[in-house]
């Protein structure tokens, strides 16, 4: 017993030294200068919200920043490596994909975009 | 030695709709939606849900505090009580960032990613007792595991390698009472090409799913073609399937070409292929098309200028022999507001169905409100939405 709990412990302690993975994403790009607002969601965000408890959009989740309509924001940098729907909702209704991604996959009906953390 | 393994496995999943920022914050999350029948008169309008989210959470390195609850109306009942809708705490082992355990109600919801297509869909489940106890464990080698168990009878659990330096790979379940899902999935770093694979194990059955990305046989300055194979091996069926990728580099264009069949059967065979291109003059196309079974074709073309204060555009989308018109006028006075028209109808003399929507946008800060009208099939309806995060 005395054993384990040791070995527990040195295990346990191995986490102190190995560095968390974190992948750097480039940051995605909308043009829409009609939008009044435009977020950034996704599966790394509930959706917004939409799959969370309250099942609505989160009016303050992933806001895009606008440069004369030019909408840009990064997903969060710690996403671990794999592939994660994302789209663009365009003034708390509309959903569009990305359309310099040509990689489509569907959410809730709406044809969203794929990315793919490698 | 057995149990201590599956300690270090366990990982808590982290809570997706966090914002991630540290300290306290508090806030009321406000959501409203009120609608009218026009054809009776403005007398019939009424609120049909009226719901506000008190909302607060406190994060720091070694713990994680939320909690939200909702007072509603809905347009047949009175006001409710206030309701938990969610709450949670999760502490970490303090110097680490792997190794946790926590206890949350209606934060936690089982998911499995697929590759275009999830394996489990969010709120697949209908999680009798959302109440989650999540353990969380990593570090040995880099890896990283969790536990969340949902009451007695549903389970998610996963373990997740650190990147090996050629790749990852990641195994995931989903135990519900008999019926037993487990997920491996991953990627190698081939350099020239990335192998990403996904088998699945559901009810002692198995499904494998591979597709090499990263191929790029065509390549230049101003795009890239990838070529991505994917095969799909089941008990009943093969399939196999070919897509190409088109990225534009210093233009806004992508594309993709995709064949799907069945290898034991030609007539399950799925062709598709679409196009989005801006272009310098500000319009958004996009254009797609696919054959299904070789027999069911369906086509959607748009085109929109959406530039500030107006646009406009129009789609065509054709369905077997049904083919349906929209058109769309946008106009944005201000920054922040927008109204929106379109006009659609099917172009078939027999069921035109034509429809009319005006949505009228407003957003500043954490606000937004929406109006719409929409008319059709001998109806006109009025509905009011107003959402808000108020600090």
């Amino acid at each position: 017993m005395d054993r384990l709990i040791a070995l527990s412990l040195l295990l346990f302690s191995c986490a102190v030294f190995v560095p968390a993975e974190r992948v750097d994403t480039d940051r995605l790009v909308f043009h829409h200068p009609a939008a009044g607002k435009v977020q950034l969601i996704g599966d790394w965000n509930s959706w917004g919200g939409v799959t969370g408890a309250t099942g609505m959009v989160d009016p303050s989740c992933g806001i895009m920043e606008n440069d004369d309509g030019i909408w840009t924001a990064s997903p969060p940098d710690d996403l671990d490596r794999g592939r994660y729907r994302y789209a663009f909702l365009v003034n708390g209704s509309q959903y569009f994909p990305d359309p310099v991604n040509p990689e489509r996959a569907m959410f809730l009906n709406h044809e969203v975009s794929v990315l793919l953390i490698d | 030695m057995t149990a201590l393994f599956i300690t270090l496995a366990l990982l808590g999943q982290t809570n997706p709709g966090e914002t991630g920022e540290g300290g306290l914050n508090m806030g009321l999350l406000f959501h409203t939606t009120a609608s009218a029948d026009l054809k009776v008169g403005l007398e019939t309008l009424s609120a049909d849900t009226l719901t506000v989210f008190p909302r607060g959470y406190y994060n720091e390195d070694w713990v994680r505090l939320s909690a939200s609850a909702a007072l509603s109306y809905c347009a047949d009942s009175t006001f409710s009580n206030i309701e938990p809708v969610s709450a949670g705490a999760f502490f970490r082992w303090p110097g680490s960032p792997w190794v946790g355990t926590g206890v949350s109600t209606g934060l936690v919801d089982p998911f499995l990613a697929g590759f275009d297509v999830p394996v489990r869909e969010w709120q697949s489940y209908d999680v009798v007792d959302s109440t989650a106890v999540t353990i969380e464990a990593g570090g040995l080698l880099g890896f990283r595991g969790f536990w969340n168990q949902f009451g007695d009878s549903l389970s998610w659990y996963g373990v997740k390698s650190p990147w090996l330096g050629f790749g990852t790979v990641g195994w995931n379940g989903i135990r519900e009472n008999l019926s037993e899902l487990e997920t491996v999935s991953g990627f190698l770093d081939l350099r020239k090409v990335k192998p990403w694979f996904l088998f699945v194990k559901e009810n002692s059955q198995w499904t494998y799913l591979a597709e090499i990305r990263g191929w790029q046989p065509l390549r230049n300055h101003d795009a890239s073609i990838e070529i991505a194979p994917r095969i799909y091996f089941e008990e009943d069926s093969n399939t196999v399937g070919l897509t190409a990728y088109l990225h534009g580099k210093t233009r806004a264009i992508s594309g993709s070409l995709q064949a799907v069949t069945d290898v034991a059967d030609a007539t399950r065979t799925f062709l598709s292929a679409g196009l989005d291109i801006y272009s310098e003059a500000g319009i958004a196309w996009s254009v797609s098309a696919g054959l299904d079974h070789l027999e069911d074709f369906h086509s959607t073309v748009s085109g929109f200028y959406r530039m500030s204060p107006a646009g406009c555009g129009g789609a065509l989308d054709l369905f077997d022999d049904s083919l349906r018109f929209t058109a769309t006028a946008l106009y944005s006075p201000v920054p922040g507001v927008s109204a929106e028209v379109s006009v659609m109808s099917n172009l078939d003399n027999d069921s035109p169905k034509p429809g009319c929507l005006l949505r009228v946008f407003g957003a500043r800060d954490d606000f937004t409100g929406a109006i719409t009208v929409e008319w059709g099939e001998g109806s006109t309806t009025l509905g009011m939405e107003v959402s808000a995060w108020i600090d």
